[in-house]
């Protein structure tokens, strides 16, 4: 199967697992989108390229700014709004997953289910 | 004069490079996206269209662009299975490339560099950029296609 596919079906499973989820994007860490489905987020102002971009930025800065406070390694990082949250995880060398999800989401469950895809995801881009 | 402007530039490109980088790591790629994005908007506001269907064929665009401009010597692709190869003959910003390279971080600011990057992307290809070398006096930039 192609990689593409590979990646559309672990998205689905995940958004499967977590219906809530309002956006999910996977970039590459030079900001190239390699899947999105941003759904209403998507405007002139906002589309899968400035997400996978913006989402790329901000997960380095924090990993950078974990690793100057000598935290260890970045396993998560969460951006919490009034009306939402953002989260972010490494998928290995290559990739970034986010999502965006409402304000109340189950944060344990969302750990659970991005741990298995975000490995199987690793695995793919590898 | 034009000695004094050359210099500043490389010395422009040879700062933010570096301070994107050690500032954001990772994080400055995207920023080097968007920008190859807006010197390809300029190259095609001075009437030099980048395109392509497919790689191949932009690629032949881009290496007519780079010898037009005297930006490269050319540009040629070195492609393998899922990974593609792209190497930049005499890039005329070939001594900040060095420079670069001996402090350990990649020229991903290289304004050639940047077009090529951002054509891609113009052309729908998905590729992460994998890594940068020197070989001789070229650049090889690596990317990873995602199918």
């Amino acid at each position: 199967m192609a990689i593409l596919d590979q990646v559309r079906a672990i998205l689905a499973d995940i958004r499967k697992e977590i219906p809530d989820i309002k956006a999910i994007t996977l970039a590459g860490k030079d900001g190239v989108p390699i899947y999105s489905d941003i759904g209403f987020l998507s405007s002139e102002r906002m589309d899968e390229e400035t997400v996978s971009a913006m989402g790329v930025l901000i997960y380095s800065t924090a990993k950078k700014l974990n690793t100057a406070f000598q935290n260890g390694t970045l396993e998560e990082l969460t951006v919490t709004g009034t009306d939402g949250l953002t989260v972010v995880y490494d998928v290995g060398p290559d990739a970034i997953l986010i999502m965006v999800l409402p304000r109340e989401t189950n944060l344990g469950l969302i750990r659970i289910v991005t741990k298995q895809a975000a490995q199987k995801l690793k695995e793919i881009l590898s | 004069m034009e000695d004094i402007i050359m210099r500043i530039d490389h010395v422009l490109i040879h700062a933010l490079t570096k301070g994107a980088w050690n500032l954001l790591g990772e994080g400055a790629l995207p920023i080097a996206a968007s920008a190859g994005k807006e010197l390809l908007a300029l190259f095609e506001r001075e009437g030099l269209k980048v395109s392509g269907e497919d790689y191949e064929s932009l690629l032949q665009n881009l290496d007519d662009i780079y010898k037009k401009l005297g930006l490269a010597e050319g540009v040629e692709s070195l492609n393998g299975e899922d990974v593609l190869r792209l190497k930049i003959k005499k890039p005329y910003d070939l001594d900040i490339m060095k420079e670069l390279f001996e402090e350990g971080i990649n020229p991903y600011m290289s304004p050639v560099v940047l077009v090529e990057i951002a054509a891609l992307r113009k052309i729908g290809v998905k590729a992460i950029l994998k890594g940068m070398e020197l070989e001789d006096d070229s650049v090889i930039v690596t990317f990873k296609i995602i199918k």
